[in-house]
């Protein structure tokens, strides 16, 4: 009797939380008349009516970059609309929108977000925002860039410590002695059997770093599934020949990779740590980390220690990876034109120069946005990174995610 | 003069009626509700029952709600909405790729010898340094006494961060290869085993909550009444049979109390795994972290979350079933309560105090030095070139960051450092008095179903991880009918006030117990209101346990992140802020901030000290 009583209780708890936090959910996949209404308008007719719209109040946004802000306080000051951003890390971001969005609040109305496999799961596919592609620069940017609308990339690079220090002869060791460490993806895989195998190569966990998981995923992708067996049969003169423990090449690069990976916990730490480390200290972390280094010489954080095998010649497979920040309109948009005007603006050249200006890593998807002098342009890299796709992200995330747990910690 | 003792009036309102006439059934009921609120005990189990349940079980059967509903991204499950008990089965069950085995239970065994190393390295340091400053006369006691507790000040990463960049050294692999403290010192290289991995998190997490320890375990035994030792020793009895029959019994609750705080913390720490888990080191945080950021896999957080919960949970009941047996464990009598101190004889003294001045020196003094040095460093990890600009200079320091300007005139910083201060301040206010009274009303009905009931309640938030506490209430305040309490700070008063409750109902309580019901009775004799025993009599004689009531949770609260960060905007409180400045690299500025949570709690600290006697090493439980 009283375990009957304890039950009816413990459900009784349980229904009234569901209805308490329970989804409403706020969006449908119908894209806003609003936003179709402004892909029509230029950026100077969009910012006409965002005027209107906003008044003196006050437009809501969401980002984990800082950059973001930056572009928001010029994008004020050029215009008038006053913006109230949220910065924060991803994780959180989506757990807020998530939450707010769920229960039909009203809690922004352009967001920036990164991790292709949240916004495609969380947010695209629940309806809760939609892609807004500005009349102005539907010629300057890449089709595959519209949809989700993205604003700008970043790259996750292999690079290396190229000096020939030893861990003592910080005296007389120099930059530059170590060429061409690496020139295909398998030397990073395998054993230390393998001639020419690299260990120890340093990245941050895909437990851990979202973006780096959603790189691993699209590995298993049919696209880098050929690449990744051209590779193999370059790096060890024949063909690869599938095992039962792999559904693909892929989930064997995986699995090998993350057999010889060791784990860190700051891509900018790591960068720093390759820079000031011993001969062949490899990391693969974003290229944007190496604005900390400086030139202070051999063993120390300096630019020169560095070199990037993707930018020194051709690597068999690929040199690394990118991911987007997407620039999305909420569905329930207070004000879509202002948000509108806010997305075109950054991905404008003029917005893109306010926020992240001309710095290696840093890629606008407007093709005459400004690039660092030291780095090469976007259409540059995705030949030779592995592009981050959302859709095919978000379908195979849960096998991959599930398969690397095995080879990620002890 | 008349000595004989006169006995309050009967209260008319309580006293059932004289006539004869047999009472009515409803009659009696009212008599028995009457007499139950007379005593201000009940009232205040009555008013937290029904506070603590609503705050503190609306999480928890949120959490189980989520452990068997499908989320957005767990589509492949069925009906997004519907009820699954797949996620229970793909952490305890599935052997596809060995998942579960390689998700939850070798990151679980791993957790559970980490936390219960960590317990044993708390207890023998703290309890061990606890007996030598409130029953030997060592030297040096004021001075270790402060400083002992500095660690639990610190962000456990702290200890982390420090140990890993003491010990580093050349001979690791790959980028890990770097010159550490001691290796720059004796040339000599410790192995990997010993910078990263399962014994160095257990050694710093053991380091960083063995003021726990210290504080609960030194409290009973500074106020413990030395005539049970001299009795003992007047029958002739050895010290150790002394330490085993009268000392350790009597310190037992702080032991298991230490053990359920230091296992629940460390199974669920996650920042000293992260950082020390450079081998591959995998913990049941660190997955359970990585369940809850993506969207595959979040009913899979949760199921391993609720399991945590249920871990500690068992050492709470166990706690229970220890403190609530018939023993007493009065420390505090009213009696003599001089305390007779062990004489150490003079070679072993100065060996003892060397080796204590020596830990507290490298793990509590020598990491907030470096936080200090870091801040003014020219480039970060080089000790050769010093400089004030990362405090003085008016340019941006970081390209990244807006606003980035010195800590002396960064406004974001210092907005963000007076909305800590008050909602540590509110927090602990809240906080503190709740302990207090739960502790009372515990302590006075102990053993009686709703006294349990509001205990374990009042712990329980400990206990559930801050990351699902905050996310229901955020998905609370998000809901129509709370939308005023989204991203307001009376959300995070709130929020802060339950979770850090535990402390101080675990300090009021400890307190409330070693206090012997007849220093209360003497008061009510004589006809003394229920407030004023509370300020005039019991307050200022337990001062001391219950000022560390609202002491811990200020601690807890100014370096606070996880709890906060989801519940409103990422520059409203100063931990979040140091995050930032975190995440783009900008060590100085990050290492500043620090110094300035750490040397706010040590002012206050400081400062509550010299005011009322009171401070955090004076312990929680007396």
């Amino acid at each position: 009797m009283k375990a009957k009583k304890t039950i009816l209780a413990v459900g009784a708890l349980l229904l009234a939380t569901a209805a308490m936090t329970g989804c409403e959910n706020g969006g449908t996949n119908d894209k806003p008349a609003a936003i179709k209404d402004a892909e029509t308008l230029t950026y100077a007719q969009l910012v006409e009516k965002a005027k209107e719209e906003v008044g003196n109040n006050e437009v809501l946004t969401f980002g984990n970059s800082s950059q973001l802000e930056k572009a928001l306080a010029k994008f004020t000051a050029d215009t008038g609309i006053k913006v109230k951003n949220t910065k924060d890390g991803d994780a959180n971001i989506y757990t807020k929108l998530t939450e707010g969005f769920s229960n039909g609040k009203y809690i922004a109305d352009m967001v920036l977000l990164q991790d292709g496999n949240r916004l495609q799961t969380d947010m695209i596919n629940q309806g809760y925002v939609h892609s807004f592609n500005p009349l102005d620069l539907k010629d300057k940017i890449a089709a595959d860039d519209k949809e989700p609308s993205a604003a700008v990339y970043l790259n996750k690079v292999f690079m290396y410590n190229n000096t020939n220090y030893d861990g003592k002869n910080g005296e007389t060791a120099v930059a530059g002695s170590l060429k061409n460490y690496m020139t295909n993806v398998w030397q990073v895989a395998g054993t230390d059997k393998d001639e020419g195998h690299i260990a120890n190569v340093s990245f941050k966990n895909p437990s851990n770093e979202n973006v780096n998981a959603n790189f691993l995923v699209m590995l298993t992708s049919d696209t880098w599934v050929t690449k990744l067996e051209a590779a193999y049969k370059d790096f060890y003169g024949k063909d690869y020949v599938a095992e039962a423990k792999y559904k693909n090449i892929g989930y064997k690069w995986i699995a090998e990779f993350l057999t010889n990976h060791l784990p860190h916990d700051s891509d900018g730490t790591a960068c720093k740590n390759a820079a000031k480390g011993v001969q062949g200290s490899m990391a693969l972390v974003n290229l944007n980390k190496n604005k900390d280094l400086k030139d202070t010489g051999v063993a120390k954080e300096d630019k020169a220690n560095l070199s990037y095998p993707a930018m020194e010649g051709e690597v068999k497979g690929f040199g690394g990876f990118c991911y987007k920040m997407y620039a999305m309109i909420a569905h329930n948009a207070k004000y879509p034109y202002a948000a509108c005007a806010i997305a075109n603006y950054i991905t404008s050249a003029a917005g893109y120069e306010a926020a992240w200006g001309a710095k290696d890593g840093y890629y606008s998807v407007n093709k005459d946005a400004p690039i660092a002098k030291t780095d090469k342009e976007l259409s540059w890299w995705k030949d030779r990174l592995v592009i981050e796709d959302p859709s095919y992200v978000a379908s195979n995330f849960e096998d991959v995610f599930r398969f690397i747990q095995q080879y990620e910690g002890k | 003069m008349d000595n004989s003792l006169t006995l309050p009036k009967d209260n008319p309102e309580t006293t059932p009626p004289s006539n004869d006439k047999p009472l009515t059934r409803w009659q009696k009921i009212w008599n028995a509700i009457k007499t139950y609120f007379s005593k201000p005990a009940n009232i205040i189990l009555v008013i937290f029952a029904v506070l603590l349940s609503i705050t503190v079980v609306l999480p928890l059967a949120y959490l189980l709600f989520n452990t068997f509903q499908i989320h957005p991204g767990e589509g492949s499950l069925g009906k997004i909405g519907s009820l699954t008990a797949m996620h229970w089965f793909r952490v305890l069950f599935d052997a596809e790729y060995d998942y579960s085995v390689n998700l939850f239970w070798k990151p679980l065994g791993n957790s559970i010898g980490m936390s219960l190393i960590a317990c044993l390295i708390a207890i023998i340091i703290g309890g061990g340094i606890a007996y030598l400053i409130t029953r030997t006369n060592l030297p040096f006691k004021k001075f270790i006494s402060t400083v002992f507790v500095f660690p639990y000040i610190m962000p456990s990463w702290s200890i982390a961060m420090f140990w890993e960049n003491f010990f580093k050294n050349t001979s690791l692999p790959g980028i890990q290869a770097q010159t550490g403290l001691f290796q720059a010192m004796t040339t000599l290289s410790v192995p990997s085993g010993f910078v990263y991995g399962f014994w160095p998190c257990a050694i710093c997490l053991g380091i960083h909550y063995a003021p726990f320890a210290y504080i609960l375990i030194g409290g009973i035994l500074r106020n413990m009444d030395a005539n049970l030792e001299e009795a003992a020793t007047i029958l002739k009895a050895s010290r150790l049979k002394i330490m085993r029959k009268i000392t350790l019994p009597i310190v037992l609750p702080a032991l298991i109390s230490t053990v359920l705080l230091v296992f629940a913390s460390s199974i669920s720490s996650y920042t000293v795994p992260m950082f020390l888990g450079k081998d591959g080191f995998m913990t049941i945080s660190l997955k359970m972290r990585a369940l809850f950021t993506k969207s595959q896999t979040m009913g899979q957080g949760y199921v391993v979350a609720t399991i945590l919960m249920l871990f500690s949970f068992g050492i709470l009941m166990l706690n229970q079933f220890i403190t609530n047996s018939r023993r007493s464990f009065t420390t505090v009598t009213g009696k003599s309560g001089q305390v007779s101190l062990v004489r150490i004889k003079k070679p072993a003294r100065i060996i003892l105090t060397i080796v204590v001045l020596f830990y507290v020196g490298f793990f509590a003094i020598f990491p907030l030095v470096s936080f200090a040095l870091e801040s003014f460093l020219a480039t970060s990890g080089d000790y050769s070139k010093f400089t004030t600009y990362y405090w003085t200079t008016t340019d941006e320091t970081n390209p990244y960051i807006t606003g980035s300007v010195g800590i002396l005139h960064n406004a974001t910083i210092w907005n963000a450092y007076l909305n800590s201060l008050l909602i540590s301040l509110a927090c602990a206010l809240i906080a503190g008095t709740f302990g207090i009274l739960i502790g009372y009303a515990v302590a006075r009905t102990r053993g009686k179903h709703l006294s349990n009931y509001v205990s374990n309640m009042a712990f329980l938030p400990y206990l559930i991880p801050a990351m699902s506490f905050s996310t229901i209430y955020l998905a609370v305040s998000s809901a129509k009918a709370f939308s005023f309490l989204y991203q307001s700070i009376f959300l995070l008063i709130l929020v802060g006030s339950i979770k850090f409750t535990p402390f101080a109902s675990r300090s009021g309580t400890n307190a409330m117990l070693q206090l012997s019901g007849e220093i209360e009775e003497a008061a009510i004799i004589v006809g003394v209101p229920w407030w004023k025993r509370m300020t005039r009599v019991l307050f200022p004689i337990q001062k001391s346990s219950f000022i560390s009531g609202y002491l811990l949770p200020f601690i807890s609260c100014m370096r606070e992140l996880t709890l906060f960060v989801l519940l409103t905007d990422s520059s409203l409180i100063l931990t979040a802020v140091l995050q930032n400045y975190e995440t783009y690299d900008c060590t100085q500025i990050s290492n500043g901030i620090n110094l300035i949570i750490i040397a706010s709690v040590l002012i206050i600290n400081l400062v509550t000290n010299k005011v009322t006697g009171a401070s955090i090493d004076k312990g929680v439980g007396g």
